[in-house]
């Protein structure tokens, strides 16, 4: 299986992309800003 | 013997930061009783034949400042490339090593005549500030000056001991040396960074100025670390620029293949040395606005919101102007390799994320108009480009543009090495989806900042920080393994434009400018205070001068500066050419004889 590309790239798009969004809860977390409050003014 | 060498020097460093609090406890408890800063009237600043005290300070300030960047940081990549040498058991490292420390070598006297000129101006302009940052630092000055002497025996030991200790544990006795040179070198850059940064930031004593902490309380002030990383980062990147323009020099006036070859290997060294320096540069120096935020923010508002606003967008440029100078330059290289014209139609896209994340950073938010002009926009902002004046879009900006210009690096690499292993096809897709989602993530942590407060939108650049990152460490470990075996080409050292080599000018030049233009930020956030908050500064001049003025005067001083550089290249140059002997020399005669 990971000796097709195109499987590699749409599994490479998923795994960086839980990846990257894990690394910016982290950080945003460890800030205090917890992400996902409603912040739009009302 | 070679780890006993390290380990000595190691032992001795840590020896001397372990003493050195218990110094400074002694310096404490003799130093004199709680009196306050000096306050010093107008009449009491020297006025001496109609010379602009500051305007002198300022020259030769920036001066030194330059000299000692490049000749600190030099032998820090020197002993680099040297260790390389070793490993690689390639001798061009160790001849390329040695040529960096030549063109050190004809700067460090210059460096410690114009640091002379600087303390002999201080101590006759402001004697009163002076004399209190000697109380404040008390033994620390004569550590300075120990180690000043230090960093000339080591420099000079280093250097001209590099033939006689060149093979076996010898070499590694004199990357010994290399190193005590590069420590020494790295703690006098540190306290002197810690008198600057405690003319920003106080710590050690009370509100009056009088002092009541240690000499380490007022050496380790609030913006001593993020200054010092700053200054160690800037300094690799301008220490590398330079020595790439004087290997597009040596390039440019030379004419046979094997040296044009060789200058060229230096100049992309050099090039990936500066490169490498400037990359994590805008976080260090995030790092450092973040903490004259949290000191002051009025001195945070002064710098980012005020008068001296204006001035980023300038940096902005000259920022700019060194990214598409690099890239230009590893677009170029691309036609040393045979493979490289694959990778020539990237260039253009890359080309595309480059210049347009230049134009978003140097888009001003608050914009200088007249009244018809404010009329004919609707507003004191741009409708569409008024959105780009704002820090969010400029992260965005300046981390593509980051992670661009290290894609512009691996194509190169890539482009004299062919991987073997089966999963290439598959590995590279996993780096194309890397920096798919990881400029996305970019991107969205940007857009985030444009409907979050003000808190969120700062906080949102840190992760931004840590995908630029991200991609370079994962692009490098894939690429590590991927190659492992590779079928490597030739690259043709030397098969490059002339007009490449003009690149390498452009980023010293760039360089000194961008450190003239924030190390004057910097100082100027101090205001009308010599010590902020604690002494203030009652000089004529105590003013923060008009955008034109300090302009100019920074040109002036890069312009000067450029003439010293170009001084050291003709010398370097003086010193490796031999006249011929007029006459057959007497062991020619006899051998023509025979």
């Amino acid at each position: 299986m990971l000796t097709n590309r195109w499987i590699v790239l749409a599994a490479g798009l998923v795994v960086w992309a839980v990846y990257f969004h894990t690394i910016d809860w982290l950080i945003m977390e460890a800030q205090g800003l917890p992400v996902g409050m409603n912040l739009m003014p009302k | 013997m070679k780890r006993s060498h390290i380990s000595l020097v190691l032992i001795g460093s840590l020896t001397a930061a372990a003493v050195f609090p218990e110094l400074s406890v002694a310096a404490e408890q003799a130093a004199a009783g709680f009196e306050p800063a000096p306050r010093p009237s107008r009449a009491d600043y020297p006025e001496i034949a109609g010379v602009s005290a500051r305007l002198l300070a300022w020259g030769l300030a920036q001066m030194h400042l330059f000299l000692a960047a490049f000749v600190l940081a030099v032998p820090l990549f020197a002993i680099g490339t040297e260790y390389l040498g070793v490993v690689t058991k390639d001798e061009r490292y160790d001849t390329m090593a040695r040529e960096f420390m030549k063109i050190t070598m004809a700067a460090y006297s210059l460096t410690a005549l114009v640091g002379g000129g600087l303390a002999l101006a201080l101590f006759v302009f402001y004697p009163h500030l002076m004399g209190y940052l000697m109380k404040v630092f008390r033994g620390q000055v004569l550590l300075y000056a120990l180690l000043f002497g230090l960093e000339s025996i080591s420099l000079y030991i280093y250097y001209y001991s590099w033939d006689a200790l060149r093979f076996g544990n010898r070499k590694w006795a004199h990357m010994s040396i290399g190193l005590v040179l590069n420590t020494v070198g790295l703690t006098l850059m540190f306290v002197a960074n810690a008198w600057a940064a405690f003319m920003m930031s106080p710590a050690g004593v009370d509100p009056t100025g009088a002092v009541t902490g240690t000499v380490w309380e007022a050496t380790r002030n609030p913006l001593w670390n993020p200054l010092n990383l700053h200054r160690f980062l800037a300094n690799i990147a301008y220490g590398g620029a330079i020595v790439g323009a004087y290997a597009a020099y040596m390039f440019l006036n030379e004419r046979s293949a094997q040296a044009k070859a060789h200058y060229d290997w230096m100049g992309y060294t050099s090039n990936f040395i500066a490169i490498a320096g400037f990359l994590p540069l805008p976080f260090a120096g995030y790092w450092l606005m973040a903490e004259v935020y949290a000191y002051s923010q009025q001195m945070g508002i002064t710098a980012m919101g005020g008068v001296l606003a204006w001035l980023f967008i300038i940096q902005a440029v000259l920022i700019g102007t060194i990214m598409l100078a690099a890239n230009y330059y590893l677009w170029c290289g691309l036609m040393r390799t045979d493979r490289g014209a694959r990778y020539a139609p990237y260039v253009k896209y890359i080309a595309v994320v480059i210049v347009g994340g230049f134009l978003v950073w140097v888009t001003p938010h608050s914009l200088i108009l007249t009244p018809s002009e404010m009329q004919t926009l609707g507003g004191s902002h741009h409708k569409l480009l008024g959105p780009l004046g704002i820090m969010p879009a400029k992260n965005i900006a300046v981390n593509l543009m980051l992670v661009f210009t290290f894609l512009s690096f691996q194509m190169f690499y890539r482009s004299s090495r062919i991987p073997t292993v089966s999963w290439a096809s598959a590995g590279n897709m996993a780096i194309v989806a890397l920096y798919v989602v990881g400029c996305v993530n970019i991107v969205a942590a940007g857009l985030y900042g444009y409907i979050t407060p003000t808190v969120y939108k700062v906080g949102a650049s840190v992760p931004q920080v840590a995908t630029t990152l991200s991609i370079i460490v994962f692009a490098v470990i894939i690429d590590i393994f991927m190659l492992r075996g590779a079928e490597t080409t030739k690259v043709h050292w030397g098969r490059m434009s002339e007009r490449s080599q003009y690149a390498l000018f452009v980023l010293p030049v760039a360089f000194t400018w961008l450190m003239g233009l924030m190390g004057y930020i910097r100082s100027s956030l101090r205001t009308h205070w010599h010590v902020y908050t604690v002494m203030k500064d009652n000089s004529p001049e105590a003013f923060i001068p008009t955008i034109g003025q300090a302009g100019n005067t920074i040109t002036v001083i890069t312009l000067m500066f450029m003439a010293v550089i170009v001084f050291v290249f003709w010398l370097s140059r003086l010193g490796a050419t031999k006249q011929p002997s007029p006459v057959p020399v007497v062991g020619e005669e006899k051998q023509a004889a025979s």
